[in-house]
């Protein structure tokens, strides 16, 4: 009897984790992070010959951004990250107006940094 | 009723004045690192949060962020932002490319790449006429990144310089030199927008050990030297690389 409990606590639990894990993707979903149209940049220029450039960008983006070991850019993965350089200038002006030049760091969090395949 | 001493009075008159004279200062004025106003135009701002997400809850700067993303790769696909090529490529086509003579074992030359924004993007302090200049990118053997980014230095109608105004977290500038007859700034850190894998919570902060950047002026150019992440490089490694910059094909 007592071990018919633990098996439906364990089943319990696991019916509990698939769910938890499943609305954990979704939510995953939803939160897009991409590259910006100024500079978005987290290059990769990574190549096994180095006479050919295997160039590819880091994009993050909804679904993708927990990717362990799939890409080339997995070796600069630091959670999911990408580098945004902030210029912004009025059309109309030669320069900017108020604050411009900086970076800013997205990262977003990834499981696959604590060793759980995602 | 309350009785104040002559003491307390005085006190509280001290502490009233005092707050009079501060309300009626002036705002608190950017730091402003001497070098740069007379040789640059740059002007440094210290600032809780990165003036763009400044004032944004969690959830506007997801959609922020999901309506820059979605607008991005509206336009991507027939006008892309930049053009990438090998250093060596690009030294031998671009017109003008800056790169640094001394540059660390750990940052190789074939693992380099040249990137030039688009003629219609207005990435740098280029002059409407000339083309925009490429920006290195040094990929490092331990993962860091080394990015090297020359602009012309602009002049508004008047002939004043145009003015950078760089938005920094607290106490995180330094001026250092570069060479005998060349002073620099030395920023120590980025901006860090951390998103939880859900995506239901963000966190702004200036993260001081993200990376560091060098920025100086030289013969009407500005360059800037930037290592991620900071440790990556020691400041006179940094200086020593950006001394170093001269355009392809020079030497």
């Amino acid at each position: 009897m007592a071990n018919l409990g633990r098996k439906l606590a364990l089943g319990v639990t696991m019916l509990v984790a698939s769910f938890a894990m499943t609305g954990s993707q979704k939510e995953a979903q939803a939160a897009y992070i991409s590259q910006f149209e100024i500079n978005a940049y987290l290059e990769c220029a990574l190549s096994d010959d180095s006479s050919v450039l295997q160039a590819c960008s880091c994009d993050v983006s909804g679904g993708e951004f927990c990717r362990c070991g799939t890409t080339c850019c997995d070796s600069w993965v630091m959670d999911s990250c990408e580098r945004v350089n902030y210029y912004y200038r009025p059309p109309e002006l030669p320069f900017c107006l108020e604050y411009c030049d900086y970076y800013i760091f997205f990262c977003v969090e990834c499981g696959c940094r604590l060793g759980i395949e995602t | 009723m309350i009785r104040w001493s002559k003491h307390s009075q005085s006190i509280l008159a001290s502490v009233f004045i005092a707050f009079v004279a501060a309300s009626c200062a002036d705002p608190i004025e950017p730091a402003t690192a001497s070098f740069t106003q007379a040789e640059s135009g740059i002007r440094i701002s210290e600032l809780d949060a990165p003036p763009v997400l400044a004032g944004m809850s969690g959830a506007e700067l997801l959609d922020y962020v999901d309506s820059r993303s979605e607008a991005r790769s509206a336009s991507a696909a027939d006008s892309p932002a930049f053009h990438r090529t090998t250093l060596t490529e690009a030294s031998q086509d671009a017109a003008e490319v800056w790169i640094p003579a001394r540059v660390p074992r750990m940052f190789p030359q074939e693992l380099a790449i040249a990137i030039t924004p688009a003629f219609d993007i207005d990435l740098l302090l280029d002059s409407e006429h000339a083309p925009p200049l490429p920006r290195i990118i040094y990929a490092g053997r331990d993962g860091s990144i080394l990015t090297i980014t020359a602009s012309r230095l602009m002049r508004d109608e008047t002939g004043q310089l145009a003015v950078r105004n760089i938005p920094v977290g607290a106490n995180s500038t330094a001026e250092v030199e570069v060479d005998a007859t060349t002073g620099g700034l030395m920023v120590y850190g980025h901006w860090l927008v951390q998103v939880n894998e859900a995506g239901t919570s963000v966190e702004q902060s200036w993260d001081h050990s993200g990376a560091k950047r060098l920025l100086f002026a030289r013969e009407g150019m500005m360059f800037e030297v930037d290592i991620m992440p900071a440790s990556a490089l020691t400041d006179q490694q940094l200086i020593d690389i950006g001394a170093s910059l001269e355009l392809a094909g020079a030497s």
